[in-house]
């Protein structure tokens, strides 16, 4: 790699995790304000989550005396963990890190993430934080064999990990991408995007109540710039999800090349894609009640069967 | 070199020797003789590391041989350093360089509680000669020799603090465990003994398991192998004596024991199983490197092997983590995760040996990076389960208790003890940047490359499962160290020790700090380990097996498991390691944006929301309640039980007491072995009567032995 391709590169990285940042605020107001219109509510604006980012971001925070630097450190390494994913991922064309790290790593960035969102959530003390943080893991493990199983089944079909291959390899051979395994893998992977989001029916994202809280329940103890960095984090973790199961399922659109007409054209089919994937989230979240905790595991195996059925049905069965 | 790597080895076995002969020397002055028997064996360490680093740098074996006037049946103490001796010369004094510096000031409480100290640093040091015969020797006599003195000084040291009932019971089962699994491993040599033609050195099993050997020699001594080594190396179902015997002995014995001990059980399975077995006839007196292609004058192995391999693999890692997971005691909990990382280990291995047993064109290099996953992530377990163990030596140091419910709120007396414990915990987890995350990834490439690769459906299969298997065991192990570390030490102490509790000594910390630097630079660095280790990864693949290797910062890419047919897609992915450092920029470049959007931050300290109530300890989760919904998911392997007991005044309003007790049963508990235990006692009993204890009567059983032996041999 020259240096000016070098150069290129870090230019466009910069440019895609800035457009990543910039986007995902929005796909969470889009999916709260279909909800408020189906609801037949008003709801809040649709730029409503960047007023609330920017607004925690002047607030000055109020620290738990109980807390360590464990909490301090911890908004600001779950967003670099987000914005570094948001570099490895193929948008609408090549991703400009690809080059240098596979899915494994992808996946294992949130996981960092949410180790220290959840070592956060205990660090306060707090019993909310400590619920949080045990349902947070225990629908991590749950998550966790499925979703690897399903990102295994696209790499093997490919004949790689890397991101980048496996969506190009995808978009270029055209309806023959429909095989049985990439429909069973598209069903496996819709039931995570749902739990790794933490939506109904799985957490829920509008409530603080003890009783069905997740996520929030880690978040109580932060105020001002911290929540304001966790809240984007968390928009963002959501938007890369979904991101990464609408291009390994529904791959079109992704251009390989570097003219602004397919470019542009990609961008527009995966902002179609992407807001296709919100609405259909914010109408499963308006139409399902959530699950009790307990019958998720057989919720998550139903994604790790379909995830096994997916490899069987391209590698094993030929 | 060469030389130069001999003398440096000479040197690390002159300091471990000095190290126990200053023990006895100062035994009536126990701080000289911590502070002298440690020293020395930390130089004996580093200069062992820096022996082993320069013989994997140099291709050829090397053979030596010492004490030659003592030999049994042409074997005497016979030496080869080939690149895998080498390596695990270099985990062995790994461990040792960590560990020792720590062990000066955590053997320090022993001699306030009057303890024999100098028994400990002399034993500890005998332990390191003991290990390193282990993987130096080249003649089965040897090696079971070191094997046994290796157990009993390990035996010993285990039981240390013997005063405690709990400490002598482990130690008993362990012996009698590591005894059971002895015996394997010598039936295991007896049959290549015989087919050597009764030659006890490996130069003749190697020649004598070519293509005159029957199969079912080979499957046997496969097998007996697997359970001998098995047995030491903690895998299920042999796996009970190690979270009773690892947890109880003194802190830095528990590092050694986890970190390196039990690796010696894997050296002997890839000894026996890639070298021994291998069946290429060797030539009296060359080097035994072999740098044909891969499948010149070799007997394949079945594949079987490798797949019962990965099956114990996946069942020790799965079970293991389970276990630990639900464990309350902050070591036991480390020697349960040993027992899971030997698992993942045996899958790297178990995928070598498939690919090993394979003659297809990209066998060899499949092998190599598998192989090269199972040996990082061995040399990985060494640095952080040491570093871990340190730390929980240095737990126990500061609060006397092992107990997590017990502890709590440490990270605030204990800053720099916990910092380089959560260093263990993500490294240990798996996660980038650390180099856990990089052997997991490259265990999920060589799987990757089972499933896509493996020309039978079987192997298709179990390749699959094992994928879903290893994800569930690492979201496992992250839950659990997320528990250790959670629990232990963050938020309000939960007792009277942990508030009591204070930073441990600075040579302690120095050895932990020293692990913990070494979890991320060897992360960062694992291309440089990649560079090292390739003498052993390719000793039976051949050289240029493991081509395609970028120098200086990436890891094999895809080339490496396309190598030789590029065609078929498979498992292969790349990994930049400067990536690794991208989410530290990006840290950056947030604190930026909060700085820009919001100027300069505002804090105000004010205590957790606990609804208007004062926050006591007791509102906490703690480590039973932290993993009780995953106990519930997992109810099916775990069994967890519930027993409330209320006793009441006036039934049924005014309860007087409520006794409450819960925990997990033990898929294999002692009913389990009830026939072997009453089959043992019996026999104890009986054997009871030819020993009375007199002096007399052993030296007449040592005459008429001699006696009888002196007819038979004549």
């Amino acid at each position: 790699m020259g240096f000016f391709e070098g150069l290129a590169r870090i230019g466009f990285a910069i440019i895609q995790i800035g457009f990543v940042l910039a986007l995902a605020p929005l796909v969470q107001g889009f999916i709260k304000t279909l909800k408020a219109r189906r609801q037949f509510r008003l709801g809040p604006a649709l730029w409503q989550p960047y007023y609330d980012i920017l607004k925690y971001f002047s607030r000055g925070e109020v620290v738990s005396e109980h807390t360590s630097w464990i909490s301090r450190v911890t908004p600001y390494l779950v967003f670099g963990c987000m914005a570094a994913a948001a570099g490895l991922l193929p948008l609408f064309t090549q991703a400009p890190l690809a080059f240098a790290a596979d899915l494994i790593f992808f996946v294992y960035l949130f996981g960092l993430a949410r180790v220290f969102t959840v070592l956060a959530g205990l660090d306060s003390g707090s019993a909310f934080g400590g619920m949080g943080s045990s349902r947070e893991m225990m629908v991590a493990v749950l998550v966790e064999p499925g979703l690897m199983l399903v990102l295994f089944a696209a790499a093997l079909r490919a004949g790689s990990t890397n991101l980048s291959d496996i969506i190009t390899r995808f978009s270029s051979s055209g309806f023959n991408t429909f095989t049985p395994s990439h429909l069973l893998g598209a069903a496996g992977i819709a039931i995570l995007v749902v739990a790794e989001t933490g939506r109904l029916p799985v957490d829920n994202p509008d409530t603080h109540l003890e009783l069905t809280m997740i996520h929030e329940g880690m978040l109580l103890e932060y105020s001002g710039r911290s929540l304001a960095l966790m809240l984007w984090a968390t928009n963002i973790k959501q938007l890369l999800i979904i991101s990464l199961a609408v291009n390994l399922f529904v791959p079109w659109g992704v251009t390989a090349s570097l003219e602004p007409v397919p470019i542009l054209v990609g961008l527009l089919f995966y902002l179609l894609k992407v807001l296709g994937v919100a609405a259909a989230l914010g109408l499963v979240e308006m139409l399902r009640p959530k699950v009790r905790l307990f019958k998720l595991p057989v919720f998550m195996l139903s994604a790790f069967i379909l995830a096994f059925l997916a490899v069987i049905a391209d590698n094993v069965v030929r | 070199m060469i030389f130069l790597a001999t003398s440096l080895l000479y040197i690390s076995f002159a300091c471990y020797a000095f190290g126990i002969l200053s023990a006895f020397c100062f035994s009536l002055w126990p701080t000289r003789a911590i502070l002298f028997g440690y020293t020395f064996a930390t130089i004996g360490s580093v200069t062992g590391l820096a022996a082993a680093i320069l013989f994997l740098r140099e291709p050829q074996s090397q053979r030596l041989e010492l004490f030659t006037a003592f030999r049994f049946t042409n074997a005497g103490f016979e030496i080869l350093i080939d690149p895998l001796a080498a390596f695990f010369l270099l985990i062995i004094c790994l461990g040792g360089s960590l560990v020792s510096i720590y062990a000066i000031g955590y053997s320090q409480d022993y001699i306030k509680q009057g303890k024999n100290v100098s028994l400990l640093v002399a034993g500890y040091n005998f332990f390191f000669i003991t290990m390193l015969a282990v993987v130096l020797a080249n003649n089965a006599f040897m090696f079971l020799v070191a094997w046994e003195l290796m157990s009993l000084v390990s035996y010993f040291l285990v039981s240390f603090e013997h005063e405690k009932k709990e400490v002598r019971k482990a130690g008993v089962i362990y012996i009698v465990t590591t005894h059971f699994g002895t015996a394997f491993i010598t039936a295991s040599f007896l049959l290549l003994f015989l087919a050597a033609g009764q030659n006890l050195s490996f130069d003749a099993f190697r020649a004598g398991t070519g293509a005159g050997f029957s199969d079912a020699a080979r499957n046997a001594v496969f097998l007996l192998a697997l359970i001998g080594f098995g047995t030491k190396a903690g895998l299920m179902p042999m796996h009970f004596w190690l979270p009773r015997a690892h947890p109880v002995a003194p802190s830095h014995v528990s590092a050694l024991m986890s970190g390196v001990m039990i690796k010696t059980a894997i050296y002997g399975l890839v000894r026996i199983s890639f070298d021994l077995l291998g069946g290429r006839t060797v030539g009296a007196g060359t080097s035994s490197m072999v740098t044909v292609g891969a499948d010149a004058g070799r007997v394949l192995p079945p594949s079987w092997w490798g797949i019962l391999l990965l099956i114990v693999g996946l069942v020790s890692a799965l079970l293991g983590v389970l276990y630990a997971l639900v464990e309350v005691d902050l070591k036991k909990l480390l020697a349960f995760s040993s027992i899971e990382n030997m698992g993942i280990i045996c899958l790297g291995l178990g995928v070598a040996l498939i690919f090993y047993s394979l003659p297809l064109p990209n066998a060899p290099a499949l092998t190599v990076l598998a192989l090269f996953a199972a040996f990082f992530h061995l040399l990985n377990h060494t640095v952080f389960k040491s570093l871990l163990f340190m730390g929980a030596g240095a737990v126990l140091h500061a609060t006397h208790t092992r107990n997590l419910e017990q502890l709590g709120g440490l990270i605030k007396s204990m800053k720099w003890t916990a910092l380089f414990f959560l260093a263990g915990c993500l490294a240990i987890s798996a996660l980038p940047p650390f180099n856990g995350f990089i052997s997991e990834w490259l265990t999920f490439q060589a799987l990757l490359g089972l499933v896509s690769y493996g020309p039978e459906l079987w192997h298709k299969v179990i390749g699959l499962l094992t994928l879903g298997g290893l994800s569930l065991t690492g979201a496992l192990a992250a839950t659990t160290f997320i528990k250790a570390f959670g629990t232990g030490f963050l938020a309000q102490p939960r007792s009277q020790a942990a508030v009591h509790a204070h930073e441990v000594s600075k040579t302690m910390r120095f050895g932990l700090g020293l692990a913990a630097a070494l979890t991320a630079l060897l992360g960062l660095g694992a291309a440089g380990v990649l560079a090292l280790l390739k003498p052993a990864l390719e000793q039976w693949t051949g050289a240029g097996s493991s081509q395609a290797v970028n120098p200086l910062w990436s890891l094999p890419s895809s080339n490496l498991a396309n190598s030789g047919n590029t065609n078929v897609s498979g498992g292969a992915g790349n990994l930049n390691l400067l990536i690794l450092l991208l989410p530290l920029v990006l840290i950056i470049v947030g604190w930026g944006i909060a700085r820009l959007l919001g100027g300069k931050n505002r804090r105000a300290i004010d205590e957790t929301w606990a609804c208007g109530n004062t926050l006591k300890p007791s509102m906490e989760y703690n480590s039973i309640s932290f993993i009780k919904p995953l106990r519930r998911v997992f109810q099916f392997v775990l069994l967890p039980f519930r027993e409330v007991k209320i006793t009441y005044r006036i039934e049924p309003y005014f309860v007087e007491r409520i006794e409450y007790q819960s925990g997990i049963k033990s898929l294999l508990n002692s009913d389990t072995f009830r026939l072997a235990r009453h089959f043992l006692s019996y026999l104890n009993t009986e054997i009871k009567v030819i020993q009375n204890g007199s002096v007399r009567l052993y030296l007449s059983y040592i005459l008429v032995t001699l006696l009888i032996l002196l007819v038979f041999t004549r």
